[in-house]
């Protein structure tokens, strides 16, 4: 019947006041695979910024004397079929992606974000027309609307990065509208009406503020599919018009046809395209834990 | 011997916040057909106390990490997990705060209730049947064998914790755990399932254990209640003897803290101040003493025993003449107890050890809203004491003057 | 009507711009030549339908839920009305309507003498400056992204009172005077507890100097043992700040102890409407005393000498209320008179039975002293000492037993 022993337990960590942003940043730090993500895309980002410092040579120069060298200690990637040597070109191919990746999917947050606004914030016929608009778009593949639109408009680096911003506009559309749909109903936006605040003020500092998490999540993860997207396109043949362009997609297209005798030209871009995207992805699902909390078990 | 006796039960959460103390040595038994009430608020650690019982805490988060539970002698906590679920359902049923998380929206009441039956009875489907129009007729549903077809949520919610009832009832278990089974519904449909559960509990004899945060509801249903406190039990005594004489400090300040129906006029609120425990916190002390108006010293680094109000005689644990026992250094009068707070002349409450208020500075935001309060003590003038936070900002009587003639 | 259309012009109050510091501008309704005791709010007919649509695009109406069905009350200034009834009565939405977060389909508003239905926008912000609210849940009523002080300080941002700094120290005067320490105004929501959270929400609706709160369900939220907390401090900003409160909750205990009179509702409907006293101890409607009834007392030998009127079925939908009174599918007091017929035809009329004292039922006669009234005011057959503490029952302490109530009445 004695009442347990009782240990004089350590007091909970001492704390200044955080925001939600800070805590989820905290948590951040403490999610490992989020952090390999981190490393991943720190690799990747470095890379493109300092190519020209690290890369050994340029990526368009190469002689046809050098051609498909397997890889040695001068070309630590070997050399394609015009002789250019292949780590220069990933590294160079790296800048590709990574402007290609980011511009749409800022591109895709931005009309993404606009279209789920308006329809979210002012509902009614506005939400009606916008939100099928949407869904005949979410019913085209991705892919094939991205082809489709390049091939409207013609090849090029803003097309690509356009075209796959659109894959993309109805997902984000679609996020923002729902979290702002839900987040209309809550107590205290329905608070902040009732003091008297306007809809816009409403929209502007209490709507977007809490929906933007899934979106930020949703487009890091996109940031993943942008560059396999681009790389996607880059294989088809609708990459950049200038064929020589260190693009890794553009890459694998080219050396498709010596898959046997040089399978280090697939292997490495692959590498590189792999590596940005699981970054990507691991740091996407990192932050959706550590924004909501509640996912943890 | 007693049909359950739960011995110095200790369940702990690992977290990534931290461990959670949710109950932290538990101790109490219940004769058959007893009808036990634990009261308490929110984290108390009522439920998890339940859930341990039958083996359904949340895994892998919640661990029982000491004591036994004795259920007609046998230890549930050691039995593999296909024992437990035998119990479970047939000797031991349980009722949730909301049935629909316990029933299956995409099967109907039928496939529900057939199956509940046949994987405890061998009985053939037709006789399943039977028994649940029988089962669904006892806790007055309309029209039972219709009813039968339908889904959960064609249920409304009065009628949906009926059928909870009913299935819980359906193996004649021998004792029913009932969490908060009307929390979620308006009071005149409180009172329809409460009727019900008191009929037929009584009927088959049933023992129940009845988890709730509302006194009111105790004080009508059941015959000894358990006060829980940060996981422990702080006072239990036979039902009326609690409501005569209630003796722990937290008893007291719930009882008057809730504003009673047929209060005659102008009574006044006493909170209780600050708030519930970190239950992050491994207890030092007393759990309720930063909260407390009668703590002493020996509270702020002395967990009290569950010791019997008046010593001598042997302890009972279970039935009307149970031991009224109370977890207490410092119980209040019998006059204070009326009062509602400590009324001993130059009586302060203890301001926390030196070492602790280091400790109390560093704990989250609310533990140090109090810190004024607790460093200056509560001081006991001529009048009523006031336990308000000094309230600067706009003027505020320290004393609200009741100006509601009500009755 | 009388000095309420002064403005006939704009059809709206004067609006208080006296532009203000913080501590300015109070807005008591002094230029309305009301004296003390006139209405500070009046209800008329009010009515709160929503619509039920089908289909996509073409949406057609099919129906309506009838949440607010033509309800009429006032209230005067400085007192609490306590507005009670069972979840979908309609309670809540008529404190929503009030302050126009839903558009009434139906009835008037005056608040002050000013119809506030027909107010523009610029006329509603203004009166929004008198009218606050608090929310049930206090987990979801302040913004997660914003700090305590962010919070309180918003209503005196949008209506753009007082100069930065000034908002600063008035939100740390109102955290103290909620009973929070002021250097808590850089926290986050998340940091406080639910008790400190609802005081927060009491500071946001304090911030403005309202003359009237509307207080929805403040407490249910919370623990029983922050409840006390709350309501002691509503009590006290009543006493030192003169509010009026609208206070909507499903608790009657709790009604019954902050309210000077309450309303009972029932399917969108006020069915009673007394002085707190008579409500609890002369209730007329069959509903209210059903009610009473249902409320468990905390103390075994009360409990044990009270009879419950068990209501049978559940309350009908809204969408379609039942013909005549709209308790009669449900009324104890009917069954008892053999089912008379009004009662399913004939829409009982609110009368005056008595000092302030107003019900809705045919039969309101016949509830006044029958044993159900009784017993549901605990008058009957002997009424308990209602000392908390029972203290003077010591010794008394025989165990209850197997409670055997009674049988319902209407069973």
């Amino acid at each position: 019947m004695a009442a347990p022993a009782i240990r004089v337990g350590r007091p909970v960590e001492a704390r200044a006041s955080r925001g939600l942003w800070s805590d989820a940043f905290r948590r951040l730090l403490r999610n490992r695979p989020a952090l390999v993500g981190v490393l991943f895309i720190a690799l990747f980002v470095v890379t493109a910024l300092i190519a020209p410092l690290i890369a050994p040579y340029a990526p368009l120069a190469g002689t046809l004397a050098d051609r498909l060298q397997p890889p040695n200690t001068a070309h630590l990637m070997g050399t394609d079929l015009q002789g250019r040597d292949e780590l220069s070109r990933v590294m160079y191919g790296a800048r590709v992606s990574l402007v290609a990746g980011v511009a749409s999917v800022v591109m895709g947050v931005f009309i993404g974000g606009l279209i789920g606004a308006l329809a979210g914030g002012l509902g009614g016929k506005v939400d009606s027309v916008l939100m099928r608009v949407v869904d005949v778009m979410l019913a085209i593949p991705g892919i094939l609307l991205a082809i489709g639109i390049v091939a409207w408009l013609d090849r090029g680096l803003p097309q690509i990065m356009f075209a796959v911003a659109m894959v993309n506009v109805p997902i984000f559309a679609r996020i923002l509208r729902g979290s702002l749909l839900s987040l209309r109903e809550s107590d205290y936006v329905i608070a902040s009406r009732s003091l008297g605040a306007s809809g816009f003020r409403v929209l502007v500092r209490h709507m977007l503020p809490n929906s933007l998490t899934p979106l930020i999540v949703a487009a890091t993860l996109a940031l993943a599919t942008a560059i396999i997207d681009v790389a996607g396109l880059g294989f088809l043949g609708l990459g950049p018009p200038d064929p020589r362009t260190p693009e890794w997609g553009t890459m694998l297209t080219d050396s498709t046809k010596f898959l046997r005798q040089a399978p280090w030209l697939i292997i490495f871009p692959g590498l590189a395209i792999v590596v940005s995207a699981v970054g990507f992805n691991l740091l996407g699902d990192g932050l959706r834990e550590s924004l909501d909390p509640r996912l943890k078990q | 011997m007693a049909l359950l006796s739960v011995q110095d039960l200790v369940v702990r959460f690992r977290t990534h916040e931290g461990t959670i103390h949710a109950v932290n040595g538990v101790t109490f038994e219940l004769e058959e057909g007893e009808r036990l009430g634990l009261v308490g608020e929110s984290g108390c650690g009522k439920s998890v106390t339940n859930l341990a019982i039958i083996r359904l805490l949340p895994k892998p988060a919640g661990r029982i990490e000491g004591g036994r539970v004795l259920f007609e002698g046998q230890d549930l906590l050691v039995l593999r997990e296909d024992e437990v679920r035998d119990i479970r359902g047939s000797d031991i049923a349980m009722i949730f705060q909301d049935p629909m998380t316990s029933l299956n929206p995409v099967l109907t009441i039928q496939e529900q209730m057939v199956e509940t039956i046949q994987a405890h009875r061998k009985v053939s489907k037709e006789d399943a049947r039977a028994r649940a129009i029988e089962l669904l007729a006892m806790v007055g549903i309309p029209n039972p064998a219709a009813r039968l077809k339908s889904f959960p949520h064609q249920f409304s919610g009065g009628m949906r914790q009926r059928v909870m009832i009913a299935m819980a009832l359906a193996l004649a278990p021998k004792l029913l755990i009932a969490d908060e089974p009307t929390t979620a519904l308006d009071v005149t449909i409180q009172a329809q399932v409460l009727e019900l559960l008191a009929q037929l509990t009584t009927k088959s004899s049933t023992a129940l254990i009845l988890i709730t945060h509302d006194l009111g509801v105790v004080a009508g249903m059941t015959q000894r209640i358990n006060v829980m406190y940060a996981g422990f039990i702080v006072e239990t005594a036979p039902t009326a003897e609690l409501f005569a004489r209630p003796s722990h400090p937290y008893s007291v300040g719930l009882l008057h803290s809730i504003p009673r129906l047929d209060e005659e006029g102008g009574e006044e609120l006493i909170p209780i101040e600050g708030r519930p425990p970190d239950m992050r916190r491994a207890p030092t002390g007393c759990p309720f003493a930063p909260r407390c108006a009668w703590r002493v010293e020996a509270c702020w680094t002395n967990n009290p025993e569950l010791r019997p109000l008046t010593e001598g005689g042997p302890v009972v644990m279970t039935g009307p003449k149970a031991t009224h026992r109370i977890a207490c250094h410092n119980p209040p009068t019998p006059n204070e107890v009326r009062g509602g707070r400590p009324l001993r002349a130059g009586f302060t409450a203890a301001p926390p050890p030196a070492e602790m208020l280091d400790e109390l500075s560093l704990a989250p935001a609310e533990v140090t809203a109090d810190l004024k309060g607790l460093m200056a003590g509560i001081q006991v003038e001529e009048g009523p004491l006031s336990v308000y936070p000094s309230a600067g900002g706009l003027p505020i009587p320290p004393e609200p003057e009741r100006r509601n003639d009500g009755l | 009507m009388t000095a309420s259309d002064r403005d006939p012009a704009t059809g709206r109050p004067v609006p208080t711009t006296a532009g203000g510091g913080p501590a300015g501008g109070t807005p008591s309704g002094s230029g309305n030549g009301q004296g003390d005791g006139a209405a500070l709010l009046r209800v008329e007919d009010l009515k709160v339908y929503f619509p039920i649509r089908e289909g996509m695009i073409i949406e057609r109406h099919v129906g309506d839920v009838r949440a607010v069905d033509g309800i009429s009350f006032s209230m005067t200034r400085g007192e609490t009305l306590g507005l009670v009834g069972e979840s979908g009565c309609g309670k809540s939405t008529t404190g929503r309507a009030i302050i126009r977060l839903y558009e009434p389909t139906a009835g008037r508003v005056l608040f002050d003498g000013v119809d506030i239905t027909s107010l523009d926008k610029g006329g509603l912000k203004g009166m929004r400056r008198r009218m606050q609210m608090i929310f049930q849940d206090p987990y979801a009523s302040l913004d997660p992204r914003m700090t305590a002080g962010g919070i309180i300080a918003e209503p005196l941002d949008i209506h753009d009172v007082g100069a930065k700094r000034d908002r600063r120290m008035r939100v740390r005067d109102l955290l103290s005077t909620v009973g929070l320490n002021p250097d808590y105004a850089d926290r986050y929501p998340h940091e406080f507890s639910g008790g400190q959270r609802q005081r927060i929400g009491v500071a946001r609706a304090l911030a403005l100097e309202p003359d009237m709160i509307v207080a929805d369900e403040p407490i249910s939220a919370l623990d029983v043992s922050i409840q006390a907390q709350i309501i002691n401090l509503l009590e006290r900003l009543q006493d030192s700040l003169g509010l009026t409160y609208l206070f909507i909750a499903h608790d009657l205990s709790v009604i019954r102890h902050i309210s000077d009179r309450i309303a009972v509702m029932y399917l969108g409907r006020i069915v009673e409407l007394a002085s707190s006293r008579d409500l609890n101890r002369t209730p007329l409607h069959p509903y209210t005393v059903a009610l009473l009834s249902a409320v468990p007392i905390p103390d075994p030998v009360v409990e044990s000498r009270r009879r419950r009127i068990i209501l049978t079925g559940d309350v009908p939908s809204p969408v379609n209320p039942p013909s005549g009174c709209r308790f009669h599918t449900r009324c104890w007091l009917r069954q008892q008179l053999g089912n008379p017929g009004e009662c399913e035809t004939v829409d009982p009329e609110f009368r005056v039975l008595g000092p302030m004292h107003e019900v809705a039922c045919h039969f309101a006669a016949r509830v006044d002293g029958s044993t159900e009234q009784l017993q549901a005011t605990g008058r009957a057959p002997a009424h308990a000492a209602g000392a908390i503490a029972g203290g003077a029952e010591f010794g008394d302490a025989s165990p209850p037993g197997p409670p055997d109530r009674p049988q319902g009445v209407a069973d």
